[in-house]
Formats: structure tokens, C-alpha cells, sequence
């Protein structure tokens, strides 16, 4: 600080030596040129007179030496007044100067010093700066004091700090009440906060439903407002309900003397101000947000800070009925779905009617719910469930009854109605309704829907409560919805009860048939059995003795006896022929065949083997293609079907041909066909499909002589097993027959 | 014993063309085995215990093979059968049946009571006579007897 000090007192010096030279030259100047000294003079005087802001030339000990124009106008007071007066006895009516003026530093400093200070008796805030002016010795011999007004200034910086601490305060809010999703806790948050950042008195939050204003809460908590017979207000009464009809803010400063107020709860509790500020959501007024304070005026100049509080409510408020409605959704749409499920797993419709009941009871209230069905014989309403069940069995059995006993009807009262148009209704009063059927005289509000399965009404669901307007849209949508799946649920269970019902019958019937069918078994066995001995019985004896007449008696008999003698043996050879056939094809349908992997080969050479007579006979010509695949079949039955196919196509040989046969396999796709072929007389395409049939022939005895059974019998043995038959042929080309049957 | 009543044949059969038959059919595979004929299969098990008309052995003497009709009055072959294994003494005695049948379950039944053979008679003369001659030759040639013996 000392060499500071020192170089202060060097300038000092160095300054005061600089004006003594100045002074000396000027008055120098001056006795040269008189006239420019005068004109100097002047030229300083209009300067200070000048000075737009209020300047005092001081002494050394505050005493005012010279005002100006601007000082004058300032204080009010004219110069003459103020000359001589001490500074701080004219601007702070004080015995000494303030601590904060710089005036008191003008003793120790060279330079001008500057502050800001508040000057009571300007009634505003001041820049003050001060210039010491010293002397030729450098001592303090007057201060140069300007005030320069800066009461604007101040002012705009109040005002910019009021707005960022309601900033603050809005900020607050906004995060409190966003950070939850409860309405109650949301109107909490945000009254604590808006109280605290207006310091109200009282806070007051109505929602409107309809022309009514309901208090949704109030700070503190525990007013006297909270109360339940608290009156709501109506829109467009006392300032809340104007503000809300009217869509715009209502202030008023003072109650008691505010023709508006009209209510007196108010004015008991000694709120003097109010705000009334409406909670705008697009176009609509959803509330109002009011505040009071106990002094006058309170709100006085702060209209847009509370709009925006206001603002800030109405978004926390939104987002909460938003998300509890979500919510509210969510619940109701994840208990339809279950409902939904839980319906289309059950068959019982008195299961669904209980579940509907249930549902119906968790989401609406009701004094009486009831799902009912048509009677599509009657056309009568029949109660498929009804509440009451917790007022026991015997009320529900009652209930039930007294529905019936009332024997709605498709048409009548309200239900009947909705059954019949297939529309829903909704009451809020149902004695205003001439459709209104009366079966209890305490019910107020009816909700009722169809039923619907496609255009088909099927019943409806039904809630009657004692209370006016107990249902809104929202019920009945959800009802309508519950009604859409209940719909599906009930006719399904029906349809089950009756595909049930259809199916016992049917059952029933397959079991009449069966044992129908059985008995025709047992009785075609005992047929067979009968074929087998006592048909063959006489046949024997008739071939036997014809034969032993021809043997024994040879001699006795002329050529046309013995001709006689051998028709009959002959004839009762076919005759025995076409019984074993017969018994053949019989067993193969009754038989019970068991699959195994069966070895073509072995078929065909047993096939071959027991045909050795007849292939002798016609000097065929068989050729095998071998070796051949295994198929999946009995053997005895393949066997069976072989031998008939090649016995076929060494029979049919044209006359004087050779029979040639040959015999291969194919596999495709897991099947093996098997084929025949022969060079006989072929089979025109009509023919093809008939000749697998039992007794069809397509040549006389005496041409080709057979039963009529073999192909029936392979066809028959192939189909048994699993297989298919087939033929390619035309006439004089000879056949390609086939046998198809899995391979193993 | 005699030879004879070591070659005797039972045959039971209740049709009287049949037994012409195959009594001719044994005639001419010229087999000279005496053939003791019952009409029922209730004479079966009395001519095999020897009771009533059958007490005689002179004349009604054990036979060593039975052929046996399964469709007869009275009592069934399969009916037959069945006594004859309850009896310790005949238990033993061959039996072939000889029937219309070709039911598998007249076969499988045949066999299951104990039967020793199942032919089924032949619709050709022929036939019947090949058979005859095939059943002497296995069950009167071939084969080691067992000892038979009415119950006492």
C-alpha cells in the first residue's frame, strides 16, 4: 500500500504543479485577451447548468455551494435553498451522511468515487458520484456531486427478479406435480406449492362436471371448505363459477366491497383478495383454481404469474386423469381379455352366466345385474345368472322365479326391447321411460345391451342401480364390449350342448348298429358254416355216387346214361367250386388280418406251385422278372390273390394261343405294385372297373368257365390289407393286371 | 387179441351217404380193415365205453383209430373229444377228424381238444379214396400204436 500511497501523493503533486501551470498560463491569457476569459466563464456556467442530471458543487464539509437546474428541479426547492444546506440534510434528512455515500471517501482520494443509494427524499434510487477538486496546495477544496436517477433501473431489476423467482416457483410445480400420477396427490403437490409461491391464504381446486363445480381439494388441507355438505358452486356463481363460464381469470382486491362474491364461506374466513383462475384445456374449462389472501390487494400485479400457475395445474392434473384413465383402461381391458379366455374355455353356460355376473359386479355398480337368454321356442327371457348370489341361494332361487314369474317377454320392458332391436339402452331415470317394465320400484338407472352373436339377438346383460344417471358411456361401452365376447361364449356352449346331444345320439345309434351289425356277423358265420357242411353234403354225395355209377356200373349204362352220369358230376364240381370260393371270399371279409413284412418271391413261387396242374394243362409259358421287393400283408391272403390273377391270366388265353405270363414289381413312393401281364384276350375299358365285382362274367361256361369270384376275392384280399388293384387293357392286346400294397 | 380187433376202425358219421362213401372208398383202396359205424355222438361214447348195445368186445371191439364227424346229433365231435381226454384208459386212442369244415375255427378247436389229424372230406371220388389209402398207410402202417383200454 505505501508505494501506492506514494505515487498517489507524486501524482498528486505532479497534478497540482500541472493546474498551477495551467492557471498561470490562462491568467496570462486572460490579461491579454479580457473578453475570451469572460466568454469562458460563461461557456462553464451554461455547461453545469446544462448537466441533465441533478448536480451540487459541495465544500470540502458537505455544505452545498452551488445547484443546478436539474438539482432544483429534483429537491423542489430553489437554489437560493438550497445553498448552504448540508448534502445529507437535504436528500436523507439525516444529522450525517449515510455510510454508503462516497462523499465520505472525498478526504482521502484524488478520484472521482461512485455508488448506488437509495435517496428517501427523492423517493428513488440515485448514482451518486463524487469528484474532489483541490486546490494549488492539493488540499480538498470543493467536491463536484452528481445524482444520476436510476429508480427505472432498479425497478426493471426487481421485476426481473420477481419473475425468476416465480420462474422458480413454476418450476417447482411443474416438477412436483409431474412426478406423480395419483389426481389426489397431484391437487396436493400443487396447492402446497402455488400457496407458497403466491402466499395465499387459502387454495381452492373445483373440477367441473356438467354446470356443476366439485372441490377437488384445498390448502391447507383441512379448511373448513373440505367438509361434504360444502356446497358446490354452479358454473357462472361467485367468482369461481364466473371465471369458469366466462373462460377467463377473475380478480378481485377486495371481497367485502366485490358485488361478484357471493359466497359467504369466503368472507367467514377473512379472505380479502381472491383470484379466480379457470383451468383451461383447449377450448374447455375443465375447473377452476381459487386463491385468497387475507390482505387487500394481494394479487395485485401478478395476474400473469398465476395464469401460469394455473397452466402448470391444469398439465400435472391432465397427465394424472390421463394416466389413471389409462389405467383404468388397461385393468378393464386385461379383465375383458381374461373374461374373454376364461369364457371361451368353458362350455357350462351357467359357468358363463356366474363369470359375467362376477365381471359385471367388478366394474359397474348395481343393485341388480342379470344376463339373460331367449327362449327360441317361448321367446321368453330366461335368467341365465342373476347377482344377489351373496345374499344366498335361496335369494338368487327367489330372484330367479320372481324373474320368470314376471314372464318377460322378447319386446317388453327395457330388456325386451334391446332383444328385439338389438340396441343397447341406457336410463338415467327409468321412470321417465314408457318402455320401463316395473318389476322393483326402487331402481333408478337401467344399462342394458344385446347379446349379439352375427345379426342374431341371443339375450342381454342388464344393470339396474338406485341411483339417478348411475351408468355413462364409458359403462356401457365396457358392457358392450363384455356383451361381445359373452355373446360368442353362450352360443358356443349351446352349440357344444347340442353337438353333445347329437353326438349321445349318434353313439347310441353306432352302437345299435354295431350290435345290429354283430349279430349279422354271427348269423352269416353260422350261414358259412352251414354252406360248408350242409350244402357240401349232399353235393358230395351227388358227385360220389354219379362217379361210383359211372365206375361200378359202366357196363349197365348206355352212352347217354353215362353222359347223364357225368353232367351231374361235373356239375356238382362247379357247384362245389363256387362254394369254396364263396367260403373264400366270405373269410377274407370276416378274417382278421395281420400285416407283416411278406417276401413277393415266396408269393409268387407257392402261387405258382399250387397253379402246376393248370399250367401244365395250357402249356403256359410264366416268367418272373425277379427278384421282387417285400410288401406288408398277410401270406396267405397275398398267396391267395396271387393265384387267382395268374390262374386268370393263364385262363384267358385265345383260343390256340400259348399263354405267356410275366410277372414283376415297382416301388414308388414307398408302394410296391406288383403286375401281371398276360397275351390273352384282353378287356375293353367298360369292363374294367365291373370284372372286380363278385359274380360278374364276361364269357359263358362253356368259353371260359369260372365262379364269377376270383377277382372279387383279390380285390377284396388287396383292399383288406391295406391295398389297391388295377387293370390295363383292351381287347386282343391282353391285360397288365396290378396289385399295389405298402412296401416293408 | 386177434388181429382184427387190432385193426378196428370207428368211424362216426350221421350221414348215411357219406358212410357208403367212404366205406367204398375203403373198398376200393381195397383195405379189408373192419369198420364199425355209430350214427351219433352220443353211440360214440357209448360204443368206446362199451356200455349198452356196445358191451359186447366180441363184437364191438376197441377200435385203434376213431374218424370222427364234427357236425353230428346228440353230442358234437368236438364234444366227443372232450370226454375222451377225461378218460384215463382211451385217452390215448388217435383220432382224426374228418368234417365238411374249412373253418379255421372248427380246425383250431379240433386240434386244441386233441385231436390227432383233421381232413376235410373230399368232394371227388378220387380224392376220397387217395385219402383212405394215405390214412392207412400213416395211422395203421406208419405209426407205433398206443395202448388203448376200456375204463373199468
Amino acid at each position: 500500500m505505501k508505494p501506492a500511497h506514494q505515487t498517489t501523493e507524486q501524482l498528486t503533486r505532479e497534478l497540482t504543479a500541472l493546474r498551477q501551470r495551467v492557471a498561470e498560463l490562462e491568467a496570462g491569457e486572460a490579461e491579454c485577451r479580457s473578453p475570451d476569459r469572460e466568454l469562458h466563464r460563461v461557456s462553464q456556467e451554461s455547461i453545469f447548468q446544462a448537466i441533465g442530471h441533478a448536480t451540487l458543487i459541495l465544500s470540502p464539509d458537505q455544505t452545498v455551494l452551488a445547484a443546478n437546474r436539474a438539482a432544483v428541479q429534483a429537491t423542489g426547492l430553489t437554489e437560493a435553498e438550497l445553498r448552504g444546506q448540508k448534502c445529507y440534510d437535504i436528500f436523507h434528512r439525516t444529522d450525517h451522511p449515510p455510510a454508503e455515500c462516497p462523499l465520505n471517501q472525498m478526504q482521502y482520494t484524488a478520484y472521482m468515487v461512485a455508488g448506488e443509494m437509495e435517496v428517501g427524499a427523492l423517493d428513488g434510487w440515485f448514482l451518486v458520484s463524487c469528484t474532489p477538486v483541490l486546490d494549488e496546495s492539493g488540499e480538498l477544496e470543493k467536491i463536484i456531486h452528481i445524482a444520476t436517477d436510476i429508480t427505472e433501473r432498479k425497478q426493471a431489476e426487481d421485476q426481473l427478479r420477481q419473475r425468476n423467482r416465480e420462474l422458480e416457483a413454476l418450476n417447482c410445480l411443474v416438477q412436483r406435480v409431474s412426478a406423480s400420477l395419483l389426481v389426489e396427490q397431484v391437487v396436493a403437490v400443487a396447492l402446497e406449492e402455488i400457496v407458497a409461491a403466491t402466499q395465499s391464504d387459502l387454495a381452492l381446486l373445483f373440477l367441473r362436471e356438467g354446470d356443476r363445480l366439485f372441490l377437488l381439494g384445498t390448502r391447507p388441507p383441512d379448511t373448513p371448505y373440505r367438509h361434504p355438505d360444502t356446497p358446490v358452486h354452479l358454473v357462472g356463481e361467485c367468482l369461481c363459477g364466473l371465471a369458469v363460464s366466462g373462460g377467463e381469470p377473475l380478480y378481485s382486491n377486495d371481497i367485502y366491497v366485490d358485488p361478484r362474491c357471493t359466497w359467504d364461506e369466503c368472507k367467514k374466513a377473512g379472505v380479502r383478495s381472491f383470484a379466480a383462475l379457470p383451468l383451461r384445456s383447449g377450448d374447455a374449462v375443465i375447473g377452476v383454481l381459487g386463491l385468497a389472501a387475507h390482505q387487500t390487494s394481494h394479487f395485485e400485479g401478478r395476474t400473469a404469474f398465476l395464469e401460469t400457475l394455473a397452466g402448470g395445474v391444469v398439465v400435472g392434473l391432465q397427465s394424472a386423469q390421463l394416466y389413471q384413465a389409462v389405467q383404468r383402461h388397461w385393468k378393464e381391458l386385461s379383465t375383458l381379455y381374461e373374461t374373454s379366455q376364461a369364457l371361451s374355455q368353458s362350455l357350462d353356460p351357467g359357468l358363463i352366466g356366474q363369470r359375467l355376473i362376477e365381471v359385471m359386479e367388478q366394474f359397474l355398480n348395481y343393485e341388480h345385474g342379470a344376463v339373460l337368454t331367449v327362449d327360441e321356442e317361448t321367446q321368453e327371457l330366461v335368467p341365465l345368472a342373476l347377482s344377489d348370489q351373496q345374499r344366498g341361494p335361496d335369494f338368487v332361487a327367489q330372484d330367479r322365479d320372481y324373474v320368470r314369474s314376471q314372464g318377460l317377454r322378447v319386446g317388453e320392458g327395457i330388456v325386451g326391447w334391446v332383444v328385439q332391436h338389438g340396441q343397447p339402452v341406457r336410463l338415467g331415470d327409468v321412470r321417465q321411460d314408457a318402455r320401463y317394465f316395473a318389476l322393483r320400484e326402487d331402481i333408478r338407472s337401467e344399462l342394458c345391451v344385446p347379446l349379439s352373436v352375427g345379426h342374431k339377438v341371443i339375450g342381454a346383460l342388464d344393470v339396474e342401480s338406485g341411483r339417478m344417471d348411475a351408468y355413462d358411456e364409458n359403462d356401457e361401452r365396457l358392457l358392450t364390449a363384455l356383451a361381445g365376447s359373452a355373446a360368442v361364449a353362450i352360443e358356443n356352449a349351446r352349440l357344444y350342448a347340442q353337438l353333445r346331444e347329437h353326438a349321445a345320439t349318434l353313439e347310441q345309434r353306432v352302437a345299435e348298429r354295431t350290435a345290429e351289425l354283430a349279430d349279422i356277423n354271427t348269423e352269416l358265420d353260422a350261414f358259412a358254416y352251414s354252406v360248408s357242411h350242409d350244402l357240401r353234403a349232399p353235393l358230395r354225395a351227388m358227385q360220389g355216387f354219379a362217379k361210383a355209377l359211372l365206375e361200378d356200373y359202366a357196363a349197365d349204362l348206355d352212352p347217354t346214361g353215362q353222359d347223364y352220369a357225368q353232367r351231374i358230376v361235373t356239375a356238382s364240381q362247379r357247384l362245389d367250386t363256387l362254394i369254396q370260393d364263396l367260403l373264400a371270399y366270405s373269410r377274407l371279409t370276416r378274417a382278421e388280418l395281420s400285416l407283416q413284412p411278406t417276401s413277393l418271391d415266396l408269393v409268387v413261387i407257392e402261387s405258382l406251385a399250387q397253379l402246376t396242374a393248370a399250367i401244365r394243362e395250357q402249356d403256359a409259358q410264366v416268367s418272373i422278372d425277379g427278384p421282387l421287393p417285400l410288401v406288408l400283408a398277410q401270406h396267405t391272403t397275398l398267396v391267395r390273390v396271387v393265384v387267382n390273377l395268374l390262374a386268370n391270366a393263364i385262363k384267358f388265353a385265345a383260343p390256340g394261343v400259348q399263354p405267356q405270363v410275366r410277372v414283376w414289381a415297382e416301388v414308388r413312393e414307398g408302394m410296391v405294385r406288383l403286375w401281371v401281364q398276360d397275351n390273352g384276350v384282353g378287356i375293353a375299358p367298360a369292363h374294367q372297373e365291373r370284372i372286380f365285382r363278385i359274380f360278374e362274367r364276361l364269357y359263358g361256361m362253356e368259353e371260359y368257365p369260372g365262379t364269377g369270384v376270383g377277382l372279387a376275392i383279390v380285390r377284396k384280399g388287396v383292399e383288406r390289407m391295406g391295398g389297391r388293384v388295377g387293370v390295363t387293357s383292351a381287347p386282343g392286346q391282353g391285360s397288365r393286371f396290378w396289385v399295389e400294397l405298402p412296401g416293408a | 387179441m386177434n388181429t382184427i380187433t387190432h385193426h378196428t376202425i370207428l368211424l362216426v358219421e350221421d350221414d348215411p351217404n357219406d358212410v357208403l362213401l367212404v366205406q367204398r372208398a375203403f373198398r376200393k383202396a381195397n383195405l379189408i380193415n373192419p369198420i364199425q359205424v355209430v350214427g351219433d355222438g352220443e353211440a360214440a361214447v357209448a360204443y368206446l365205453a362199451g356200455q349198452g348195445p356196445y358191451a359186447d368186445r366180441q363184437r364191438h371191439p376197441l377200435p385203434v383209430l376213431m374218424l370222427l364227424d364234427l357236425k353230428l346229433p346228440r353230442l358234437s365231435g368236438h364234444e366227443v373229444r372232450e370226454w375222451l381226454r377225461q378218460q384215463p384208459g382211451l385217452k390215448r386212442l388217435p383220432v382224426v377228424v374228418l368234417s365238411s369244415s374249412q373253418e379255421r375255427a372248427d380246425v383250431n378247436r379240433a386240434y386244441d381238444l386233441g385231436a390227432n389229424s383233421y381232413l376235410v372230406k373230399p368232394v371227388a371220388l378220387e380224392t376220397l379214396i387217395d385219402m383212405v389209402k394215405t390214412l392207412n398207410l400213416y395211422w395203421m402202417i406208419l405209426s407205433e400204436k398206443p395202448e388203448v383200454a376200456s375204463d373199468p
